[in-house]
């Protein structure tokens, strides 16, 4: 998918005011259709060390739009409001201002263009792949639970398939996958990802991390 | 923008949850119970009841807009008491916590609260109601209590902007405590100004349903779901004490059996049938007990599930799966039903 990327500094809002304050820093704003109809804006300082402040938006298609700020026409100021959220950002882009409100608002308005249901249709679930009836078989082995046990704390018994059943079907493991799905989808579990010793490219969705998961332990077993 | 009072996240509004918030707030013998009737004998059966709290939960976004407000009052009078601790809402995802210690906080001299809120409320009790919001929201060990029920995946998102729509699913609940104090029923609402007076009433359990009834019947039919809790005292602790009472009464019956025995009276049978009845409201007892038990173990299992951070969890099962060799048909099959899949709905955090 598409992504646009231009020089900008950004502003933020003065408290509750309607002025804003611009960031010193200058930077970079990454915008980045991300599937599912929405769009993902990165802004990025050239001087970000570790530990910076995120951020990263996401708007939806049809929420969100770009516009010149008219009160300050000397000041080339560009925001992006979202229409159901009290979101506003504000940049101060180093290129023509009508260029880059063009870009950004095709940006946004070209993840309406995503159909949903083709976007999600092939998402793949967590919550499907590991659901109680395909993960019953792998229960059964005690190594397996063992492994297993080791994740949970000791208030979760995790002895017999039984216990376990228990825990594949509560509904905080069900929430907890499709939060997950969710998350692999957006590309945010990248720094997980690579905690667990899997390529990047496992980070960028549900399907890329099971294959990953898959080949790593493969690699393991030929070992 | 980060939040200078910190981030209270939105927690699940759960029996199970409360109860062990309101424990890990240092009160002891207290518990929260969800009910499904409003009428005064199932309050009874649950005696000390120490308050209410009513959640509502708007359907669709536009109905909540026009929610709760000062002209929805209708009944009760909105007063300016300063016997009544009322904290004014400040903000939106610490509204179940603070509808929990609305009440907790006007039944003090009944309970044990413990330092954390006892010095809250030394300290707060002279603010005004605005100003408690305020100080409840920049209470740290108070935050810290509740922020232990959040969610793990949600720190996979900025807590601080509102990534998704999702987000505004928050502002669809409300909560009301309702809570006897000196002898009136006081209604406590953070979005108003101040404690809603329902007047006098010797017996606060018998009026409480009518005026949650009525402040029920406002909405129109499917506008809103309704969701009920007491918190009550700690049930086993009342139940053992039950217990006590009636060996106490057996044991006397006994010693009197004994006389009548000997004596070879004819109250004998008599005493006899009292002491098998007592024996099995003593069993009856232990039967409650031992729910209440299980209840609590069910507490602990679901709670410790919530805080748990499933990736390690997920990731093994996954390597497993794909050990055996179940792996791949399993993402297969996922795969078919997602092309069925008409159209997802997006999680929930």
């Amino acid at each position: 998918m598409s992504q646009l990327q231009f020089k900008a500094g950004r502003l933020f809002r003065d408290g509750s005011t309607n002025w804003v304050r611009p960031d010193l820093r200058s930077g970079t704003c990454f915008l980045k259709s991300i599937g599912s109809g929405a769009v993902r804006l990165r802004w990025v300082a050239d001087s970000a060390g570790e530990g910076d402040e995120s951020n990263e938006f996401v708007f939806f298609a049809g929420d969100a739009s770009a516009s010149r700020v008219s009160q300050s026409p000397r000041h080339h100021v560009i925001v992006i409001k979202s229409k159901s959220t009290s979101t506003r950002l504000f940049f101060w882009p180093q290129e023509p201002l009508e260029r880059i409100e063009d870009l950004i608002n095709r940006q946004l308005e070209g993840a309406a263009d995503y159909d949903d249901d083709e976007v999600y249709q092939q998402g793949l679930a967590l919550g499907d792949v590991l659901s109680a009836e395909n993960v019953a078989a792998v229960l059964l082995d005690a190594d397996v639970r063992r492994g297993l046990g080791e994740t949970l704390p000791k208030e979760i018994p995790s002895e017999s398939p039984r216990d376990l059943d228990r825990v594949v079907r509560s509904p905080q493991f069900r929430q907890a996958l499709a939060a997950l799905s969710l998350a692999l989808d957006e590309g945010q579990l990248a720094g997980v990802v690579a905690q667990l010793g899997l390529e990047p490219r496992a980070g960028s969705s549900v399907a890329a991390f099971l294959e990953a998961v898959a080949e790593q332990m493969e690699m393991e077993m030929e070992e | 923008m980060s939040n200078e009072n910190g981030n209270w996240c939105l927690i699940e509004s759960d029996p199970g949850v409360f109860t062990e918030l309101i424990h890990n707030m240092g009160v002891r013998d207290v518990q929260v119970e969800e009910l499904y009737s409003l009428d005064s004998d199932t309050l009874r059966a649950m005696e000390p009841v120490y308050g209410l709290i009513f959640l509502f939960k708007w359907q669709d976004q536009t109905s909540s807009q026009s929610g709760p407000n000062q002209s929805r009052v209708s009944s009760g009078v909105v007063v300016d008491n300063n016997d009544v601790f009322f904290a004014q809402q400040i903000i939106q995802n610490a509204c179940a916590t603070q509808a929990i210690l609305s009440i907790l906080l006007n039944r003090e001299s009944e309970l044990e609260l413990g330092e954390t809120l006892t010095n809250f409320r030394s300290f707060a009790s002279d603010l005004p109601p605005d100003m408690r919001g305020l100080a409840l929201t920049n209470c740290d060990q108070i935050r810290e209590v509740h922020n232990s029920f959040v969610r793990p995946e949600s720190f996979l998102t900025d807590p601080d902007e509102p990534r998704r729509p999702a987000g505004e699913d928050d502002d669809l609940f409300h909560f009301i405590s309702y809570v006897p104090v000196n002898g009136r029923l006081y209604e406590l609402d953070g979005l108003r100004r101040g404690p809603v007076d329902h007047g006098e009433s010797e017996d606060w359990l018998e009026r409480v349903g009518a005026v949650i009834q009525q402040r029920m019947g406002e909405y129109k039919e499917g506008e809103i779901r309704f969701n009920l809790m007491a918190v009550i005292g700690d049930r086993r602790k009342m139940l053992s004490e039950q217990i006590t009472s009636v060996d106490r009464d057996i044991s006397r019956l006994m010693t009197e059996l004994e006389k009548l025995r000997l004596g070879e009276s004819k109250d004998v049978g008599d005493v006899e049938s009292r002491i098998a009845g007592l024996n099995s409201e003593r069993a009856e007892l232990e039967h409650l007990v031992d729910m209440e038990n299980g209840k609590f173990a069910r507490y602990r299992f679901d709670n410790s599930l919530r805080k748990l951070n499933f990736i390690p969890f997920v990731y093994q099962l996954a390597r497993a799966m794909a050990e055996k060799g179940v792996l791949e048909p399993a993402v297969e099959k996922a795969k078919e039903k997602a092309k069925n899949r008409p159209r997802q709905q997006r999680p929930a955090m």
